[in-house]
């Protein structure tokens, strides 16, 4: 996506703040939740956008304007994504970290949506996180592969065949899952 | 834009891709925008090409590139002609005993030798140049030669 023309670029490298608040306005939303896919925690995510943010501010004196804001911001984010999650790799030599599934945002909305879209939240939690982020990036955020190789640092290839793989081991996830319930005993 | 390849291959692949997209997306804290808004700097630092600094860096930058330029091409010529006024002794005598007949002590010529001959003695000084003993009717002798002790009593 070319960077959109009717954005203030100018007011926001001056750092005026009611750029930097439109920036914000429009684009938080998309940070947080793909932050929330990628560490499966609320509050891990909610210090991830604030420390996204802040970063952006730090930097956006020398932001060129190449990329859409939105593919820029998500970009800082998943590097944040990856800070976060070595040095927390360090400290899980300490102590292990459970599993977050609780710490899904709307465990009830998840419920009522149904079995199915359970099914497909705990498979995807399942995944590791270099296969969840171009799943999350492609089908939950709506990006394309082109921007999708600007957040992750890698050629557009490559992030189509991470994609094509990662849905591939979703799917063997799901089938498994599906014959697990088969197999248990009917109450 | 999307993967044709698993599309092709596998027919439920379309399907999960559109429950991928249907999928609930997590609800987003009521005051994360307040607390983002409220997070933004008062006064942002100016863009680094705006900055007066880098304005006048970049304005005396292509002065700055010919003056470097001219002081290290000032500097290569003075080091050549350094190199060139320097005496090249050890080529000149190499070229000196390769070229030259050997001269005997008496056939010196101090005048028709080049420069760098004349000045060997003075920088040759470890090896004294051939000496001949006057002695009427006798061998020359040489400061090599090996004389008996009981010619000096």
């Amino acid at each position: 996506m070319p960077p959109d023309d009717q954005f203030p670029w100018q007011d926001l490298r001056a750092g005026r703040p009611e750029a930097c608040a439109e920036l914000v306005r429009a684009n938080y939303q998309a940070v947080y939740r793909f932050l929330v896919h990628l560490t499966r925690d609320v509050h891990r995510a909610e210090d991830l956008t604030q420390e996204t943010f802040a970063s952006a501010w730090q930097r956006i004196a020398s932001f060129e304007g190449r990329a859409a804001p939105s593919t820029w911001l998500h970009r800082i984010a998943y590097t944040k994504f990856i800070d976060a999650e070595r040095s927390q790799r360090r400290a899980a030599a300490l102590l292990e970290r459970c599993p977050s599934r609780a710490d899904l945002p709307d465990p009830l909305d998840i419920a009522l949506a149904g079995d199915e879209v359970r099914r497909l939240h705990e498979a995807l939690d399942e995944l590791d996180a270099a296969d969840r982020a171009p799943l999350v990036l492609h089908y939950l955020q709506g990006l394309s592969y082109r921007e999708m190789a600007v957040v992750l640092d890698e050629p557009v290839g490559t992030v189509k065949w991470r994609t094509s793989e990662a849905l591939g081991r979703l799917r063997t996830r799901l089938k498994e899952e599906v014959i697990d319930d088969a197999r248990q005993p009917l109450h | 834009m999307h993967d044709n390849r698993s599309t092709d291959s596998n027919p439920l692949a379309g399907s999960l891709e559109a429950r991928l997209r249907a999928l609930p997306q997590p609800r987003v804290p009521a005051d994360l925008e307040r607390r983002l808004l409220a997070a933004i700097p008062a006064a942002q630092p100016l863009a680094r090409a705006d900055r007066p600094a880098a304005r006048a860096y970049r304005s005396a930058s292509p002065w700055r590139w010919l003056a470097a330029a001219g002081v290290c091409g000032m500097l290569a010529a003075a080091c050549l002609l350094i190199a060139l006024a320097l005496p090249r002794g050890d080529a000149t005598r190499s070229v000196a005993k390769t070229d030259q007949p050997r001269h005997s002590a008496g056939q010196t010529n101090a005048a028709a030798a080049p420069a760098g001959n004349r000045m060997r003695p003075f920088f040759d000084a470890s090896k004294p140049p051939k000496f001949a003993w006057p002695l009427a009717g006798a061998p020359s002798l040489t400061a090599a030669s090996r004389l008996r002790a009981v010619s000096f009593d």
